[in-house]
Order: structure tokens, then sequence, then C-alpha cells
């Protein structure tokens, strides 16, 4: 088992969470630290992968100013997705070495692991060829996008739990034209923290990691 | 000149799509700088350079999907100079085999991190080139009369496939030679990597890897090594890894099933024999039975067949 420090970032800003995942996974590359696991939520967010294309976007920069809406481009893998109040973000930053050097293992494995802590809740999730993520009844409850730098993963998944997904009319989430829900849709009313507390063990079990809490609480200096 | 080629990102990625190049051709890039993206799935992969130098052609465009190993680009090594603006081709250009010494992509827990193919990276998979090779793998036999009888195989004639020795050559040899195969292996003409001094007697000259004793008293022939075949793995082309999945799947998911009739075919063979003259000569006895057995099939029930 490898040691896996737990942050929990709170609400932060996508752009300041990118910057905290790049300087993490500089440090992960020199060994300095351990596998990291990061947990925000973020303000309302579209973000465009590298696989992106400007024209799952919906909305104008006109509309995206009036709804408080920011934007950004990411080099995460993936096309257009959204985040917002509501969502549980994780950010996992493993050494892909220490695991296993395979890309389709690690999304496989990060999707086995929502799904098997959505089956606690009682949602019968799976995962669908050729379309990374999560569904429940052909609609898509997590979303996935990942960076790899030197074997090292940043991004990584988001999962609605009560997001208000009416956000989400704004973009072609991922270039399919296919549903969202959430947890809260799919009739269960769960507090974010126990949701996260699961996900994370899901995580560790998956990822055979030893959840530890981080020494310097939340922000890195 | 080092090729920068598309990685492998897992045990079945047969391909990758080069999202963006971070370095344009006649920028310099440092080892292991991040050089361009590719992406897999979900997944945005940044390859670092392999070498520290300049990026001279740069093969594959944005936004193309190639074959893992594809070339993508050269960079030619410190102290080259910038190249003049790179001819873009639109095209993968063939997959190459790696650069000396770099193991072919196998499964993907041995698969090396982003492309390092320099001459001096781990030569685990590569044995140490022998300086004087004997014509392909030596087999057991030949191996033994060697040893047996101290010859140096470099003086025998191949003739098998591709200059192989054979047990026929050696015998051969040694019946020329006769009392004077001790004088020859005295002197060899070529030394392998092995021999100490080609004349010393010790019995230490001979290779790790040769077995002990059955060593006559005389000068010791340089004995070859035994090494295995000089093979190559070559990764599945993506049409052949596509055509072995189909295949496998029809055997998984077709009911594979086998059925024999006894048939008596006098009339047949009676017919043929009536019939053979005018009949071209491609068709031949099987041509007919299998027509007559077709026309009786159709005729017997409603299968369908092909």
């Amino acid at each position: 088992m490898r040691k896996c420090e737990l942050r929990n970032l709170g609400c932060t800003g996508y752009a300041e969470a990118y910057e905290l995942q790049r300087a993490l996974v500089e440090r992960r590359k020199s060994g300095e630290i351990p596998d990291q696991l990061l947990f925000v939520e973020h303000p309302h967010v579209i973000t465009l992968g590298r696989n992106g294309h400007m024209e799952n976007l919906l909305a104008s920069e006109e509309i995206l100013r009036r709804t408080s809406i920011a934007f950004y481009e990411s080099n995460r893998g993936g096309d257009i997705t959204y985040h917002g109040p509501g969502q549980l973000v994780g950010y996992p930053i493993i050494d892909l070495r220490e695991w296993k050097r395979d890309v389709g293992a690690y999304l496989r494995a990060m999707e086995q692991s929502v799904i098997d802590a959505l089956s606690e809740f009682n949602i019968a999730a799976v995962r669908m060829d050729k379309a990374t993520g999560v569904w429940v009844d052909g609609a898509k409850i997590c979303a996935m996008g990942v960076h790899l730098s030197r074997w090292i993963t940043s991004h990584g998944f988001a999962l609605n739990v009560s997001t208000d997904l009416r956000y989400f009319q704004y973009i072609v989430p991922c270039g399919l034209s296919k549903p969202v829900t959430s947890m809260e849709a799919a009739g269960v009313r769960a507090s974010r923290e126990q949701v996260q507390s699961v996900v994370a063990r899901q995580l560790a079990v998956n990822f055979d990691l030893e959840m530890v809490q981080a020494t310097e609480m939340g922000r890195i200096q | 000149m080092i090729d920068v080629i598309m990685p492998q990102m897992g045990e079945s990625i047969v391909e990758g799509t080069l999202t963006r190049w971070l370095k344009k051709a006649g920028e310099r890039v440092e080892r292991d700088e991040p050089l361009f993206e590719i992406s897999t799935d979900k997944v945005d992969t940044e390859i670092p350079s392999p070498a520290a130098g300049v990026l001279q052609e740069v093969l594959v465009e944005e936004g193309k999907t190639v074959a893992i190993n594809t070339v993508v680009a050269r960079v030619s090594e410190e102290g080259g100079e910038a190249a003049a603006p790179p001819a873009a081709e639109a095209a993968a250009p063939p997959p190459s085999a790696p650069p000396e010494g770099t193991p072919a992509p196998a499964p993907a827990a041995a698969a090396p991190p982003p492309p390092a193919p320099e001459p001096q990276a781990d030569a685990t998979a590569e044995p140490a080139p022998a300086s004087a090779e004997v014509a392909g793998p030596i087999s057991p036999i030949v191996r033994k009369m060697v040893r047996e009888f101290n010859i140096d195989l470099n003086q025998v004639r191949g003739t098998g496939a591709g200059g192989r020795v054979t047990k026929t050559d050696v015998e051969g040899y040694m019946s020329a030679q006769g009392t004077k195969t001790a004088q020859q292996a005295a002197t060899p003409q070529a030394a392998t990597p092995q021999a100490a001094t080609p004349q010393a007697a010790t019995p230490q000259a001979a290779p790790a890897q040769a077995a002990p004793a059955a060593a006559a008293p005389q000068a010791q022939a340089p004995l070859p090594r035994s090494e295995p075949a000089k093979t190559r793995v070559e990764p599945l082309s993506n049409m052949r890894q596509k055509i072995a999945e189909h295949m496998i799947f029809s055997q998984q998911t077709s009911a594979f099933v086998t059925t024999v009739h006894k048939v008596d075919i006098t009339p047949v063979a009676k017919l043929r024999a009536r019939q053979k003259e005018q009949f071209q000569q491609q068709y031949g006895f099987s041509q007919l039975t299998c027509r007559l057995s077709q026309e009786l099939w159709r005729k017997r029930s409603g299968h369908s067949r092909s």
C-alpha cells in the first residue's frame, strides 16, 4: 500500500486549484511528496479540455458574464464540461509508475471507484464503452478528464451530488448529446462530506492507497 | 539524430492522437522537457523530449492519430545546427522499429517511460553483440559436437539456411581436418569477445556459458557463445490486431459445428469417369464432388451453406 495525502480544498476557484495541482505534480515528480488526493468544490465554471471544441459551448460570452460562469482552457484530456456548487470534484495526483503504466487501466479504476461508491448509496451506476465516465440510466453522473506528465496524474473526476443541472444547458457535455444527472436527481440526498468519505475509501481500495490527512491544511505555500 | 516516437500509454492502446506541439521546428529542447501532447481516451499526456538538442523535423501534424511507435519527430543532439523549416507531412510515416537497445513495446508493465531511445539506454532486451558471430542459431547437436571436439565454428562452412552450420557440415569438417583439428583450433582466425588470448591453453579462456570439462588437453579454441537465435519482436500492426480480435470474437460468439455424413460416391466416380474428357484441366475431382454435394445438400435440407 502506498501513502496518499488527502486534501480537502473546500470552495476553490478553478485557476487556483489548477496552479496548485501543477505545483503538486512537480513535487510528486521529484519524490518530495507522496500521492495526493484533492477534493474541491468550484464556483460556476466551464472548462475546455485538450480534445475540446468550442462549438460545444452553447452560451455566448454575454450569457456567461450574466450568469457569473467563468471559462478556462485546461490541459486535461476530454472535451468541455461544467463544474459548480454541489459537485464533488476529485483530483488524484498519483504516480502511475508505482501502480500501472496504463492510462486505460487508470480511467477504469477511477470509474470503478465512483461506481462502487455510488452503490453504497444504492445507486446502480455503470460504465459505458467508448464513453468514459459513470452513467446512471443512460445519463452521466460523473465526468472525467485526466492530464499526465511523466506518468503523474492530475485533474480527475467530477461527481454530481446536488449540482444544479440547469447549468449544463450551456454546453454539450463532452461533445455528447446525452443527458446528465446527479445523486439528487437519482433520489439520493447525501451530504457532500458523506459522499467524499465514501469515494475516498473506494479510491483507496482500487488504487491500493493508504489515505492520510495532509499535514498542511488545505493550501500549499 | 534521435527519433521521437508515439509512446504506448497502456496495454491495449495501439494508437494516439497528437494534440499539440509544445515546441516548433528549429527550437531548442532540453532532455525531458515537454515536447508534445497526445491524447488517448480522456487522458492528455505530455511527452518529454528524449534528448537535448534542436527539434529538426516535425513529421506528424496536430490533430493526427498515428500508431504507437510511429516516428513523430526528430531531434538533433547537442551541437546540431537548427534546420531549415521542416516539411510537415500530413500522413503518418510507417511505424519504425525502435532504435537500438530499446525493447519493443511489450505489455504495459514493461513499457518504458516516454521515449528514451538513447544508445546508452539499458540494453536488457538485447544480448551483447559478439564481434565474430556465426551465421544464425546453432542447433544443440552442433553445439555439443563443437564442445566435444573443440571445433572453431568460424572455420566450418555452413550450408544450412542462411549460412547456418549444420551437423553434416561439422562432420564433413571434422573428417576433412582429421587429426589437424587441434592445430586448427590453436590459431583461430577471429576471436570472440570472451576469449582471453587465442593461444592461451587455460580452460578459463572458455566463455561463461560454455559447459566445463570435456576439454581436450590441446590448446582450446574459443567456443562460440550459446546465444539464443537473433530475434526481433515486432508489435502487431493495427490491422493485424483488429483481425486477431475479430477472429477471437468470432470464435467466442459463433457456434462451431462440424457435421459428418457418410456418402457412397461410387455414382459420382462413375459420372466423373464418363465426363472427364469434357471437363477442362482445372476441374478436378474435388470440384465435382463439391458441386454435387452442394446439390445434394440443398435438396435434402434447408440449412444455410456458404
